[in-house]
């Protein structure tokens, strides 16, 4: 697992970094309590007091920054655990049953994959009303089908490979071989493409914010602090950029997390250089050594 | 006395990509005259393969070769030859035969016209001479019905026709040597036998040199005349089939040959094994390759590089230790 | 001698239903036995049913008809009930070694994994054992499949089959991905095991003078059907079936004066597919003696000279139908 860490852009994915340190450990750090107002110290500037400011409330910028990472994360962390257990577990179990079970799931899953995720959530939020766990669970049923579509993808392909039937002569149960032989093949697969999801999640959540439809005031969150700063923004416009600007940042570090992990896989421009290098040592290593294995 | 289609002198093939640097043929030569069948026998990592096909610029893709010596067909030298001048050489002075029949012919195209466009192009025959020389190409292979067979496609066909089809492929330009490339180890043992007996009929009548690189000991009995065994990128032992697998002097040979059970050879003996594997050619000794698993070596078999020494008008050992012993004998 | 034979099948049928609903008899009512610590081959071409018939007696291919009995026990019965225990019982080596196993696992956990699904008291004491069983150092544990040889990987596929000290070891072709030299080393082991552990081994291949070397018993299949079989001297002294001539005729010997002189029967043609199965004999369309009533009547297997059975309507005891001589 070290191994794949090396060559990764650290200066790309700090970002993410950042993200996950101030989430975790944001509430130690904050000098204020994100929701206290202080009509005192109204739309102030960058001091010494208030490190990035205060908002049209009084409340310190930098503090509601801080928790509303915090927010995201914990939200986002919610959503994709759940999306991915689902998945994994409804694409595996039809992978590995097959026949009509796997064609019916397949079908579904093509039916929720074919919507756009936010247009289903915006969706089920209208059925379930607003609010911060009728937004996680709507999110969740949006994004659990590309997992399993992912999941059952990998099953059904290893499934067929000889060693698993190698392990059934052994006598290994299918839960055995499916935890021992095909999980780790599923997962590496899934860890790559949920890093960079990760990132669309967190905008899916401030969009939903943004749109009043996710996270509910007093909790800080950024696209709802977007909205927030609209009003502001001619004469204040920091209330727009900050936010803005962690958002951005944060989601393109996800993403490039994401590529980065999906370097050992997938060939991308830079990467194919690598894959050609060893495409043809293997190539020289074979023809020296005579691939002559009959078929027979 | 015929004279020497295609001759290979001294060739030294390295192949290189990043990590790695591999000399896989290290000093080879043999001859191969009209109408003789040459076996190159060895396992993985002799480097028959890549002696064979890396002069015609077979190798595939990606791996970068420096081959030095020189390899002449009709008096031409392949080596330092450029691309399109290869190219030309190779579709008319040779023809291939490899391992899977399916490598040669597109499987979206009928037969019939794959083999008519060879003809057409390397002999400058019309459309309707180029018919004519696929189907009788078909004929000559053994193919029953082979009016029928032009239209056929590739999938339409079982193993051995499809190698009987790959070899009519390969004579349709009228090469003056046909290299065959493992081109029975795919196949059934039935099919396998009718295959070897068709290239044995083909030389016959056509007068062709055929180049037959196996690691079929017993094909090389059914088909060939002259042997050369390979071991390391080295040349260990040459000579008539006959000399060679009744009376092997190589301690390689000598062990390759004992660990091939012989069906006829009377019922239940032990398969005698060479220990050990064939070594690992990124990394060499000097002296012989062998030197490691042979019963006979001796401490200046680690240190020189045994040459290959000439016995009689073609035959050749590439071991003082076993020629010394056989001095002393006689 | 009423011992249970350790592999008994009897008329064994596996059709597959291909979509054109023409069905592919692959195995088309196999009847064999093989005797408790016999080296028994089937020999046989592309589409006779080895492969098919050697899955279906472990368990990985479903059969449509017919019986496989184990040490006297029903297998499917058997492994549905405990497959832990059928599995203590019969093993399989397959074909192809590199494929086999799990390309992430190194040896140590390869080797580990029958082990631990049977709770073993001491798995690493038993995986030494294997090592020497199979003559490989210690050094292979930690090494990827991909970094072995192809003679490495075969001794470790045997090994891991080995784990559960089997009675009965199946082998589908473990020699035809081998080097020719390595060959030797593999059927050494081989010998050296069943002679060690008291083995029953089944092993599919093609090649005949392997089989000839190390089988005690044989079985020839042609399109389905068992064709011939019998002790193995007294089958490769006398082969009776035509097909079985046929077969032994087209190895070849590494000795070219032999292999010069001798005449060869060549068959016609290829072996037919599965999906059109002849009428008759299904050897008639290749037969070189096929006589006229052979592809209407569909022979029996029954006693022949060399004292196994063979299916040819031109043989019986007394007679023994001779390709060559005609």
């Amino acid at each position: 697992m070290l191994r794949k860490f090396s060559g990764l852009p650290w200066t790309a994915i700090a970002p993410v970094l950042i993200f996950i340190f101030l989430a975790v450990f944001g509430s130690w750090i904050v000098p204020y309590d994100p929701g206290a107002q202080d009509y005192s110290a109204l739309l102030q500037g960058p001091s010494s007091v208030h490190w990035l400011g205060t908002d049209y409330l009084g409340r310190d910028l930098f503090s509601r920054l801080v928790t509303g990472a915090r927010v995201s994360l914990v939200a986002m962390a919610i959503v994709l655990s759940t999306a991915l257990l689902i998945g994994v577990v409804i694409g595996s179990f039809a992978g590995y049953v097959g026949g009509v079970v796997e064609q019916v799931m397949i079908s579904i899953i093509d039916i929720i994959l074919a919507l756009p995720s936010l247009v289903i959530a915006l969706a089920l939020i209208g059925i379930m009303g607003t609010g911060y766990w009728s937004m996680i669970a709507a999110l969740t049923f949006a994004w659990w089908a590309n997992y399993a579509r992912m999941s059952r993808a990998v099953v059904a392909t290893e499934l067929q490979q000889p060693y698993i039937e190698a392990a059934r002569v052994m006598g290994a149960s299918h839960l055995w071989i499916y935890v021992r032989h095909i999980l780790p093949h599923v997962l590496s697969l899934v860890v790559v493409y949920a890093s960079a999801d990760a990132g669309a999640l967190v905008l899916s959540i401030a969009t939903l914010s943004f749109l009043g439809l996710g996270v509910q005031p007093p909790m800080p969150e950024w696209g709802q602090m977007l909205v927030d700063g609209m009003s502001y923004i001619e004469e204040y416009p920091l209330l727009v950029i900050l936010p803005g600007l962690a958002l951005t940042l944060v989601v393109v570090s996800f993403n490039l997390l994401g590529e980065a992990f999906a370097l050992n896989k997938v060939p991308r421009p830079i990467a194919r250089r690598l894959w050609r290098r060893r495409r043809a040592e293997r190539a020289a290593e074979e023809v020296a050594r005579d691939k002559s294995e009959g078929r027979a | 006395m015929s004279e020497t289609v295609y001759a290979i002198n001294d060739l030294v093939i390295d192949l290189y990509a990043p990590t790695v640097s591999i000399r896989a043929v290290d000093g080879v030569s043999f001859h191969a005259k009209a109408g003789e069948t040459v076996a190159i026998v060895g396992e993985s990592g002799s480097g028959k393969t890549v002696t064979t096909l890396a002069p015609l610029g077979l190798l595939p893709e990606g791996v970068r070769v420096d081959l030095r010596g020189s390899a002449r067909v009709d008096g031409q030298e392949l080596i330092d030859m450029n691309a399109r001048a290869l190219s030309r050489v190779r579709g008319t002075a040779f023809g291939v035969v490899f391992q899977d029949p399916m490598s040669a012919l597109n499987p979206m195209l009928k037969v019939g016209p794959q083999l008519a466009e060879q003809a057409r192009r390397h002999r400058g025959l019309s459309a309707k001479d180029a018919r004519a020389a696929a189907i009788s190409l078909l004929a000559r292979t053994g193919i029953p019905d082979p009016e029928d067979r032009y239209n056929r496609y590739p999938h339409e066909m079982s193993g051995g026709m499809l190698q009987r089809v790959m070899i009519a492929l390969a004579l349709a330009p009228q090469p003056k040597v046909l290299i065959a490339d493992e081109p029975t180890t795919a196949l059934d043992a039935t099919v396998q036998a009718q295959i070897l007996e068709l290239l044995r009929d083909i030389q016959r009548r056509e007068q062709i040199t055929i180049i037959l690189i196996t690691h079929d000991i017993g094909a090389v009995a059914a088909a060939a005349d002259r042997v050369v065994v390979l071991y390391a990128g080295r040349v260990c032992e040459e000579g008539s089939v006959k000399q060679v697998l009744t009376e092997p002097i190589h301690p390689y040979t000598q062990g390759l040959l004992a660990s091939v059970p012989d069906f006829r050879a009377g019922a239940r003996r032990a398969a005698s094994e060479i220990p050990g594997l064939p070594p690992d050619q990124s990394r060499l000794a000097p002296g012989c390759r062998f030197a490691e698993r042979c019963p006979k070596a001796e401490e200046s078999c680690r240190v020189r590089r045994p040459d290959l020494e000439t016995l009689s008008e073609g035959r050749k050992v590439a071991c003082p230790v076993s020629l010394r012993e056989r001095k002393g004998h006689v | 001698m009423s011992e249970v034979s350790a592999i008994e099948v009897r008329d064994l049928k596996v059709h597959f239903s291909s979509g054109s609903g023409s069905a592919v008899r692959a195995v088309d009512g196999v009847t064999l036995s093989v005797a408790a610590g016999a080296f028994h081959g089937i020999i046989g071409e592309s589409g006779c049913g080895k492969t098919t018939l050697a899955r279906s007696i472990i368990g990985l291919q479903a059969t449509t008809s017919g019986s496989v009995r184990v040490v006297g026990r029903e297998r499917e019965e058997w492994q549905k009930a405990d497959r832990l225990d059928f599995a203590r019982t019969v093993q399989f080596v397959f074909q192809d070694p590199l494929g086999s196993m799990s390309r992430r696992q190194t040896v140590r956990q390869t080797l580990e994994e029958p082990l631990l699904i049977h709770r073993h008291k001491n798995p690493e004491r038993r995986i030494e054992e294997l090592l020497r069983l199979v003559s490989l150092p210690a050094t292979v544990l930690d090494r990827l499949p991909r970094s072995l040889s192809g003679g490495q990987r075969q001794r470790v596929a045997i090994a891991r089959a080995l784990a559960l000290e089997p009675k009965i070891l199946i082998c589908d072709e473990p020699l035809s991905a081998l080097d020719v030299s390595i060959r030797a080393q593999i059927v050494n082991l081989f010998r050296r095991l069943q002679s060690e552990l008291g083995l029953t081994i089944v092993m599919v291949a093609h090649d005949l003078a392997i089989i000839r070397e190390i089988c005690t018993t044989v079985t020839v299949m042609y399109l389905g059907q068992v064709v011939e079989e019998g002790s193995a001297d007294a089958l490769f002294a006398n082969p009776t079936h035509p097909y079985t001539q046929a077969l032994l005729s087209a190895a070849p010997s590494a000795d070219p004066r032999i292999e010069e002189g001798r005449q060869r029967i060549l068959l016609a043609g290829d072996p037919p597919s599965p999906l059109s199965i002849p009428s008759g004999c299904r050897f008639h369309t290749r037969c070189p003696i096929a006589e006229p009533r052979c592809s209407t009547e569909a022979p029996d297997l029954r006693q022949v000279g060399h004292g196994g059975s063979a299916r040819c309507l031109l043989a019986d005891t007394r007679h023994r139908p001779e390709v060559l001589a005609q």
